[in-house]
């Protein structure tokens, strides 16, 4: 939310949107949420084996000449792999070319001496809430990507429905992004995610969080979502399926056709409950069972499920991830999910 | 696409997992050497890795098929460090043959040690390498 406000003729920033709703665990997303987090994204360029810059990385800073800065061609480079770089902008950095509407159509400058237009993946997905929980996939096959390496092409979208950038995601290389270790309450929870599955592959995580025995599905986070099964039902998600824990299988799911929707899947726990709803609407409910205070002690994961090792990789894009591990706003769900719509443009 | 599963022994004082991800990140080296290399840099590894989840023994999940680009500036030193149980005349093969190839690219397949156990897939689902998928 970087839009302006007026205030007695003056035009100021308004709040991002963890400025207003204070407080998240973790998040991450194509633009910024927070003052201050300016850094989105650490990227590699891949330029083809052998060239100059093959496999370089720099971090991403969103373009704050947008409305609501973002990540674009446009957006500054910096904290370039050892050999530097002399691309100031993430277009030049991967040699785009010509992409209008940036620079009125002008081409990226080739800063680098590049052979070909780079293609693009993320290394690491910047947390914004402060907290340091970033995303991180230090192998390269597994890594989401945010540029094809088409000459004069923009940034990877979404979808036909909005223009807003995306990290694709890929189940052949189960791409995923880990938040090793996070300190997340298990228990409580208040997160929104904002994704798109593009092919359907059955329970494909959206964001999972393993326990210390490796399955996400026993004893887990109650904050697994995933893409339900085949085409018949949507969004499921897994609370409470510890049968050490006295557990019985319980899932709260989103029942409704699923082609290739854009969603914004909402979650919120309490020290009983955990609800789920897609795109605003009405809530699903279901007993968790857990205890309080309640923390995570593996790992989590964007873009897969988890079983053993990541697995059920999403075929899609996402775009925003926001994790509270409070109750706090969970009254401030309604306002949060149209603010998550009303820049990503949903439903 | 032929994946391979090559299960890493503990050796050397390193445990399977860190001895895999040592070996791992040397692969990674084959392209981008440490001399390229950024303490910055989060890529630092060529192929995932995965845990028996009974034994917890680290296998690295490779693909024979797929050509690795062997970068001019590339150093075995590290990598061979890491294969004791290699015989030396298979070492200097290894050698021989990355020297031969610097600047272009070989399959993964034809650098695993005659020493490597390699499981298929279905080799390793048969040995417990992947639970019963747990369905919500």
């Amino acid at each position: 939310m970087a839009s302006v406000a007026e205030i007695d003729g003056l035009t100021v920033p308004s709040a991002f949107l963890l400025d207003t709703y204070t407080g998240a665990a973790a998040a991450y997303s194509v633009r910024q949420l927070k003052s201050g987090a300016t850094v989105a994204m650490r990227v590699r360029r891949v330029t083809g084996a052998g060239n100059t810059g093959n496999d370089d990385e720099a971090d991403v800073v969103f373009d704050t000449s947008l409305a609501t800065p973002t990540i674009s061609l446009d957006s500054p480079v910096r904290n370039f792999s050892a050999g530097g770089s002399n691309a100031t902008t993430l277009g030049e950095f991967l040699n785009v070319g010509t992409v209008p509407p940036y620079n009125g159509g002008l081409a990226f400058s080739n800063a680098d001496s590049l052979t070909n237009t780079a293609s693009c993946f993320v290394d690491e997905w910047k947390d914004q809430s402060g907290n340091a929980n970033h995303a991180t996939q230090s192998t390269p096959a597994s890594q989401p990507q945010i540029h094809s390496g088409t000459v004069d092409t923009d940034l990877i979208t979404e979808g036909a429905t909005t223009s807003r950038p995306a990290l694709q995601f890929d189940n052949s290389s189960t791409r995923h992004l880990q938040i090793t270790s996070p300190a997340f309450r298990m228990d409580i929870r208040t997160c929104f995610y904002v994704f798109r599955e593009t092919t359907s592959v059955n329970f494909s995580g959206i964001v999972s969080c393993a326990d210390i025995s490796g399955e996400d599905f026993n004893r887990t986070a109650a904050s697994n979502i995933n893409t339900g099964n085949g085409t018949t039902t949507f969004g499921y998600i897994a609370v409470d399926l510890s049968s050490s824990a006295g557990g019985a299988n319980k899932n709260v799911r989103i029942q409704g056709t699923k082609p290739t929707p854009h969603s914004l899947a909402s979650f919120k726990s309490d020290s009983t409950n955990a609800s789920l709803q897609r795109n605003n609407g009405t809530f699903d409910t279901a007993t968790h069972g857990y205890g309080t205070n309640v923390t995570n002690p593996g790992n989590a994961y964007v873009g897969c499920r988890y079983s053993a090792g990541p697995s059920n990789g999403l075929t899609g894009t996402i775009q925003e991830v926001i994790i509270y591990d409070t109750s706090t706003h969970q009254s401030n769900m309604s306002s949060i999910n149209n603010d998550l719509n009303s820049y990503f443009g949903i439903y | 696409m032929a994946t391979v599963y090559l299960p890493v022994e503990p050796q050397l004082g390193m445990t399977s997992a860190e001895r895999a991800e040592a070996i791992d990140a040397q692969v990674w080296c084959l392209r981008r050497p440490a001399s390229l290399q950024s303490p910055q840099d989060i890529t630092k590894y060529y192929y995932p890795r995965i845990t028996h989840p009974v034994t917890g023994e680290v296998a690295i999940v490779g693909d024979t098929t797929e050509e690795i680009y062997i970068n001019p500036l590339v150093d075995l030193t590290e990598l061979l460090a890491l294969l004791p149980e290699v015989p030396q005349a298979e070492k200097d093969g290894l050698v021989a043959y990355i020297d031969a190839n610097r600047g272009s690219s070989v399959p993964f397949g034809q650098l695993i040690p005659s020493t490597s156990t390699q499981l298929t897939q279905v080799e390793a689902e048969a040995l417990g390498w992947f639970p019963d998928p747990i369905e919500p």
